[in-house]
């Protein structure tokens, strides 16, 4: 009997502690530590402000605006070697399921998602920044994102404006809503592709918003060209209109862009030392941090001291043999029998947007164009450019026709803004052919395999999208 | 049944007769069976067998038979006659072996089994050459598919219990180490985004501390698990001593392994013939550039450079393993302690794993109503892993894509590498026409370090109470606790980050700690001597906290330092790191009853509430219920003499699958820095609504034993329905939603099949036994509904799971062969019709020379799937006198394997081929499947069914040859047992696949991506010979 009064003490005990620990014992209400809510990302002016932080952020996608947007209009064009690296993409061969091709256009779309998720977030917290003028600049800078993207988009996936007199033909889908759970699968979320002319449109308005809302450029601090400002946005209009052939506007933004304190540097490369000077106007930045361990970045694809898959040999023959043009001798190197860019040397290169030589050069451009003539200033806006590298300096009757003019202005852009993300687009947009090169052949202008295709896993997800011609 | 003959055989002990005595022994091994239950037939005279085997009993004057029970052998009648000795030798019995099962919370008896559990013994599993135990259940168990990722040591391993249950989700089985959950991870490595160099956890477990296993199958039996049942439990228990015993023991084996097949490649002579047959048959024959490979001849020995790359990276493996165990107990204390070191050098240079490891389990009784204890292991295991599949620097794709007609080293003895820190070049023009850069094969194994050192502290302590009788209450608290430290050294002479940075040291510290604390009671009552009534209650908690921190050092002094060492280095990434945590807290319990051991009926209830699932599903009930029918037991079957047992059994339930992220259902931002400015990015897009994967599994089998337990058979019919599949649904890209994916629980497929288990004793005569063990198991599985019913595409576009279809049904373009009259690969459109390409004009035409448009993704159609329709093993074991052989197969079939192994070697770029390249399509009329060679041809060898190839196979997994010295021999030398054995595992394997392994899973716990064969390493074949000795 004892022993049953004893056993009873003891469970008694044991079933107690139970007791004790049903009620003690929380272990569901978890947190994330890693993370945090949207709710508490809105909560804060300060929060705000690292939200926007985010935007840029997410465009630094490694395959996109990270950098390999712009190899991906270099390889394609005519200034680089054949590159095997990019799936198909530098050997004009990519199926619909390249696995490259689909990085990429998911890297673009991701960015936007960013900025759209950002603009939907600000729509209901646009109290808690403290001014009102600050929240129209956070929205111009997801705009500005945005625009940004949807324009390389459009360029690699779609033919260029001039394919159709309006731009009528097929572009790219236009992301303006950030989708969640509860709306991502429905048939909303299944975007088609508008026209080249509609997407365009949409970057205009985009930035011309900024325009109106982004800080005008003060000095050289990080934040005036590593984020977007109005500058930023005047120039890329000029980019937009000179795509579009619109010239006089082209003319117009340029003038505004040149009337805003930007110059060039004495000296070419120091763009690509010192990434905050005034003749940058927007650039994604980079830092070893930011990245230590991609395959992504532009200077471990272009530089002599890292993977080597881009070197650009053919930009030799842009100019005269023994040439002493500083963008050879100043940002060229030869390593292993090749020649490489010193434009990207290592991980923490800053990939440029747009510098102040394109205003030049485009202002050039649009001259000639618009006017079809041998135009006095578009000869000095070239010998600008060149002048500076220690190049030919021309004279108006170095040339015959407008044609000529146009075709050194245009060949001074290749040796200039070589390996910046022109190559492709700038031949296309003149409907020039692509040249053969080593083992690639000629692509026709308006050929199939000048644009990429649209990737396979949402041509099967998606009924509204359709595929471009050819693959 | 026991504690009835304890009574029994207690009480009368005394009983006035005549005296017999002997021994008892093992008839495998001729060790001394202590504990051995002697009773005298229709009597209720009968004692135990002492330690050393030995029994004296006083048999009553009308006693003539002695019977010799022993758990887990073969029961036996002797007639005693007119000596005084009876010396018997009990064999092991299969089918007593599993006598007790391990439930969830408790053991049942096995007659009692209404669920459907297969039960893996100690023998099955022990000193074999494996790293973990889970490769040796390979065949072993019906319904259970193992397959080996590659013959990496301490690789994952994809083990499938009744077919895929998830979609996105792991689909591994929940482990339960002695009543503890273990953590649920398949590979603790996280550098290379987790798919560089992998470590399975379980291979911190010593196999040979196992004392059996069992497979919780249905829902009947795995209920008690809930949320994380639904691809099945497998239940481990470690090795415990036995009362009356006091026993040491040394184990040694050692053996060798080596590539059981390897990749038949070209040799340098083909090698040139052939990339120079590309080039010239797209340049002309006559143009200069039509020569891109040629010899060199570095060390100047007068004869072209020469490699195989094989023989440079694989290796003949060696293996040995000490382990030094102790067991033994008393009445109130046993105790079972092991010491254990094993090293095993893998098939391939560098790839290495050592492990040390030690347990102590204790039980003591104190009193009659107390009874506690502990289990408790550590280990330590370094494993020097290597790249293989999926990097351009792994072994099977540089040793594969190397070209022979180089040297390995330069003449001053370093490796052969050109200014790039690449593979050197030699004659052959790689730069222009490669389609990957070549690392040097052997350079990188043996300069690169991709070590990991884990650490396991696994242990549980118990009390357990029996406060009234029939009534246990059961405290449980239990500990899983991993250090794993990653160590990855990146040599500057070799191109990657240790080129970049001059030397590079990346390090992660992973640290995971889940406690586990369960309380439940058992309550046992039989009613008027009919009903037996069992009750299990109980609640759980559970909780995991994890976190890793990671430090990196670059440009060091000197190669000569390999470690983060203060002053030795000059660069410095930041450091970085994450931490989480998760929770369960349940409940549970169980019902049973059986009337007359004839009638069962059970049901089980778990209510999970798991921190991870989203704010409106945060708790989940799994309820489960069975019946049973001993129809044997029945007056009417007692005519059927030849029947032992049969049990008709059927079982229905619900389980879960609640392994997920642990915040999946949230919508998140983490940390977003733009260069030095600290922002905050979007990560993740959650659902709240996100709950547990339903599976709904029904179970009818039987179990059937007849001519005194010679033959037993098992059955099962199943049919498990998994809705509400957590699936991390692809979103649209255009979406740019972070992860393209959304986890959601939109999805539904089934399982069914059958499984079938015959044991038989074929022969039994003049000292020889042959027994064998048969295990089939067919299996169905389809997806029948997706979001939207649009298919989950695999990122590779190859495989996907779609409606109608079973999951990871491989979705490809058909080969429709090479057109003999211009070598031009030809394939189907969707449509069937034929279209040709001409790699000349990057173009396609019709078979009449019209210009067509291209073949696209969208003329891929279903091609066949990469599961197994069937599989098994059929083990087999013959005895005679101290020589015991042990024969088994593993056999697998009815499934495609997509062998882009072969695919990537046979390719129009400048790269090694297989040899198979050597029937290419040369002149009109050629017939032959490889297309004309064009050098860079973007199309010809594209994927398509002509990579798809047939999984069937038939492997010789394990023969084994045992002798055990006689114990009149071993006594002399002091020894109570001495056994010898050697072992051959993967001798052969009878199949059609071209390429080294059929079992091969490269993308490992990729359910929609199962059967892809991209660049494994191949499977080892290894020889063991091995000692046990008994002191």
């Amino acid at each position: 009997m004892r022993k049953i009064i004893r056993r009873n003490i003891a469970s008694s005990f044991l079933l107690g502690t139970l007791l004790f620990m049903s009620v003690a014992c929380d272990v569901l209400e978890k947190e994330p530590i890693e993370n945090l809510s949207p709710e508490s990302v809105f909560s804060s002016p300060q929060r705000i402000e690292k939200a926007v932080i985010g935007i840029y952020d997410d465009n630094q996608n490694v395959n996109f605006l990270g950098g390999r947007v712009l190899v991906y209009a270099d390889i394609r064009g005519a200034d680089t070697d054949p590159a095997t690296y990019f799936g198909g993409i530098g050997l004009f061969s990519p199926l619909s399921n390249d696995a490259t091709v689909t990085a990429a256009w998911t890297g673009g779309y991701r960015a936007i998602y960013t900025a759209n998720l950002f603009l939907q977030g600000l729509e209901e917290n646009r109290s808690k920044v403290p001014t009102a003028a600050l929240a129209m600049q956070y929205e111009a800078e997801a705009r500005f994102i945005r625009a940004l993207n949807h324009w390389y988009l459009v360029n690699l996936f779609a033919q260029p404006f001039s394919f159709t007199a309006d731009g009528s033909h097929l572009g790219i889908p236009i992301s303006l809503k950030a989708f969640d759970a509860t709306n991502a699968f429905s048939p909303e979320a299944q975007l088609a592709r508008s026209t080249v002319a509609q997407v365009y449109a949409q970057i205009e308005e985009d930035l011309k918003f900024g325009v109106q809302h982004l800080p005008s450029r003060k000095g050289v601090a990080f934040g005036e060209v590593a984020r977007a400002t109005k500058g930023a946005a005047e120039a890329l209009l000029m980019r937009l209109y000179l795509y579009k052939r619109d010239y006089a506007k082209a003319i117009a933004q340029a003038d505004k862009v040149a009337g805003m304190g930007y110059r060039l540097n004495v000296a070419p490369a120091t763009a690509f030392t010192d990434y905050t000077t005034w003749e940058s106007i927007f650039s994604v930045a980079h830092n070893v941090n930011d990245n230590p361990n991609t395959n992504s970045s532009l200077g471990q694809h272009y530089g002599a001291d890292h993977r080597k898959d881009v070197s650009v040999n053919p930009y030799l023959s842009l100019f005269s043999e023994n040439s002493t043009d500083l963008r050879i001798t100043t940002l060229t190197k030869l390593a292993v029998g090749k020649v490489y860019t010193t434009k990207y040397v290592g991980n923490f290169s800053w990939v440029p947007v747009i510098r102040y030589p394109e205003v030049l050069l485009s202002k050039a451009e649009a001259l000639v164009k618009g006017s079809n003539s041998v135009e006095p200033e578009a000869v000095t806006l070239l010998n600008t450019v060149s002048a500076r590298a220690n190049g030919t300096t021309y004279q108006i009757s170095d040339f015959a026709s407008s044609q000529d003019l146009l075709e050194t202005i245009l060949l001074e852009r290749r040796r200039e803004l070589a390996f910046e993300g022109h190559g492709m687009f700038d031949l296309l947009r003149n409907k020039k052919d692509i040249p053969a090169n080593g083992n690639n052949k000629l692509q026709p202008y308006g050929s199939d395999k000048t644009i990429l295709p649209i990737p396979q896993i949402d041509i099967q997800a998606n009924p509204k999208l359709q595929q471009n011609p050819g693959y | 049944m026991s504690l009835a003959l304890l009574l029994m055989l207690c009480s009368e002990a005394w009983a006035q007769g005549r005296p017999i005595s002997g021994k008892v022994t093992d008839a495998g091994t001729g060790q001394p069976l202590p504990g051995v239950g002697v009773a005298v037939k229709g009597t209720t005279s009968g004692t135990f067998t002492g330690h050393d085997g030995s029994y004296t009993l006083s048999v009553p004057t009308d006693g003539t038979t002695l019977i010799f029970r022993y758990l887990g052998y073969t029961t036996i009648e002797r007639s005693i006659g007119s000596g005084n000795t009876v010396d018997v030798a009990l064999s092991a019995d299969q089918q007593q072996l599993a006598e007790v099962v391990v439930v969830g919370y408790g053991v049942q008896d096995v007659k009692d089994v209404t669920g459907s559990i297969t039960s893996i013994s100690a023998a099955k599993i022990e000193n074999q050459p494996v790293q973990s135990f889970d490769q040796a259940l390979s065949g072993r168990a019906a319904g259970v598919q193992i397959t080996n990722t590659s013959g990496i040591v301490a690789d994952g391993v994809t083990v499938r219990i009744r077919g895929v249950g998830s979609i996105s989700n792991s689909a591994q089985p929940l482990y339960v180490i002695d009543g503890i959950p273990m953590a649920q991870v398949s590979n603790l490595n996280s550098f290379n985004g987790g798919n560089g160099t992998r470590y399975n956890p379980l291979a911190d477990l010593n196999p040979n501390d196992i004392e059996s296993i069992e497979v919780l199958k249905d829902a009947a039996a795995a209920a008690l698990y809930g949320s994380r049942a639904a691809n099945g439990v497998v239940m481990v228990t470690t090795k415990r001593g036995k009362a009356g015993t006091a026993k040491v023991s040394y184990d040694f084996y050692s053996g060798f392994s080596e590539v059981a097949n390897r990749p038949n490649l070209l040799d340098g002579d083909d090698f040139i013939t052939i990339q120079n047959e590309k080039a010239a048959n797209r340049f002309g024959p006559e143009d200069p550039r039509s020569v891109i490979a040629g010899n060199v001849d570095l060390d100047e020995d007068g004869r072209p450079d020469r490699t195989d790359w094989l023989d440079q990276v694989f290796q003949r493996g060696n293996i040995q393993n000490h382990q030094l165990s102790m067991s033994g107990g008393s009445e109130k204390t046993s105790y079972y302690g092991s010491v254990s070191y094993t090293d095993q050098h893998g098939v391939v240079v560098s790839n290495r794993l050592r492990r040390g490891s030690a347990r102590l389990n204790l039980d003591i009784t104190p009193k009659e109503w107390l009874r506690a204890g502990i289990s408790t292991s550590y280990s330590k295991t370094l494993n020097n892993g290597v790249l293989s599949n999926s990097y351009l620097a792994g072994v099977t794709v540089a040793g594969y894509n190397a070209a022979p007609n180089l040297p390995v080293y330069n003449r001053d003895g370093s490796y052969y590498l050109n200014d790039g820190g690449y593979l050197g070049d030699g004659a052959n023009k790689n730069a222009q026409y490669f389609l990957n850069r070549f690392y040097h094969p052997l350079g990188t194994l043996k300069l690169q370090q991709n070590d990991n050192t884990s650490q396991r502290i696994f242990g549980n302590a118990y009390v357990e109470i029996q406060p009234i009788k029939d009534l246990k209450i059961t405290s449980k608290y239990g500990i899983d606790y991993i250090d794993n430290f990653e160590n990855q050294y990146s040599d500057p002479s070799i191109y990657g980050l240790g080129w970049s940075y001059n030397g590079l040291v990346q390090t992660n510290n992973l640290r995971r700690n889940q406690w586990n604390w369960s309380n439940y009671a058992t309550y046992n009552v039989l009613i008027g001597n009919q009903h037996n009534v069992s009750a299990t209650a109980g609640i759980e908690y559970q909780e995991v906290e994890q976190f890793d921190i990671g430090a990196y050092a670059g440009d060091f002094a000197d190669p000569f330092f390999r470690d983060i060492i203060t002053g030795s280095f000059a660069y410095q990434p930041g450091s970085d790191g994450g931490k989480t945590h998760n929770g369960f807290d349940s409940y549970f319990g169980r019902l049973s009853y059986d009337y007359g051991n004839k009638y069962y009926a059970e049901l089980a209830l778990r209510a999970d509430a798991f921190s991870g699932f989203g704010i409106n599903n945060k708790r989940g009930y799994f309820p489960a219920g069975s019946i049973g029918w001993r129809i044997s037991q029945e007056s009417f079957m007692k005519q059927f003499t030849f029947l032992d047992d049969l049990k008709l059994r059927a079982s229905y339930g619900i389980v879960g699958n609640s392994n997920i992220a642990d915040f999946a259902s949230r919508t998140l931002y983490g940390g977003g820095l733009y260069v030095e400015q600290n922002g905050f990015s979007p990560v993740q897009v959650g659902n709240k609504n996100l709950k547990w994967e339903t599976s709904n599994k029904l179970d009818i089998g039987f179990d059937l034993s007849v001519l005194n337990n010679r033959i037993g058979l098992t059955f099962d019919y199943f049919y498990t329905d998994i809705s509400d599949l957590v699936l991390n649904a692809p979103v649209l890209r255009t979406t740019g939603i972070p992860n393209a994916s959304v986890s959601t629980n939109i999805g539904s497929m089934y399982n069914k099949g059958i499984e079938l288990a015959l044991n038989t004793v074929n022969l039994e005569k003049n000292g020889f036994t042959w027994s064998s063990s048969v295990n089939f198991t067919a299996i169905k599985n389809e997806v029948t509904s997706l979001f939207n019913d649009v298919p989950v595409v695999h990122s590779s576009g190859h495989s996907e799971a779609a409606v109608g279809h079973g999951i990871g049904e491989f979705k490809l373009v058909r080969w429709a062969g090479v057109n003999p009259d211009n070598g031009f690969a030809m394939f189907l459109t969707k449509d069937d019709v034929v279209k040709q390409y001409n790699p000349a004009t990057d173009k396609y035409y019709l078979l009449d020379g019209t210009e067509t448009s291209p073949i696209t993704g969208s003329d891929a159609v279903y091609a066949g799937n990469p599961y197994p329709k069937w599989f098994g093993g059929f083990d087999n074991t013959f005895t005679y006198k101290q020589f015991d052989l042990g024969v088994f197969f593993q056999y697998s079939g009815g499934n495609k394997i997509l062998n882009q192994t072969r695919a990537g070697l046979m390719t129009g770029y400048l790269n090694n081929n297989l040899v198979e390249i050597k029937d290419r399509w040369q002149k009109p009329g050629d017939v032959t499947d490889v297309p004309r060679l064009y050098l860079q041809d973007p199309q010809s060898n594209r994927i398509s069914t002509r990579w798809l190839e047939d999984g069937d196979f038939l492997r010789l997994r394990q023969l084994s040859l045992g002798y055990n010295v006689p114990s009149a021999t071993t006594q002399k030398v002091g020894l109570s047992s001495i056994r010898l054995y050697a072992q051959a595992q993967n001798l052969f394997v009878l199949t059609k696949y071209k390429g080294a392994d059929p079992e091969v899973n490269t993308n490992r716990d990729v359910s929609i991506a199962y059967g892809f064969d991209n660049r494994s390493v191949p499977q080892a074949r290894s020889f063991t010979v091995g000692v046990n000795v008994g002191f």
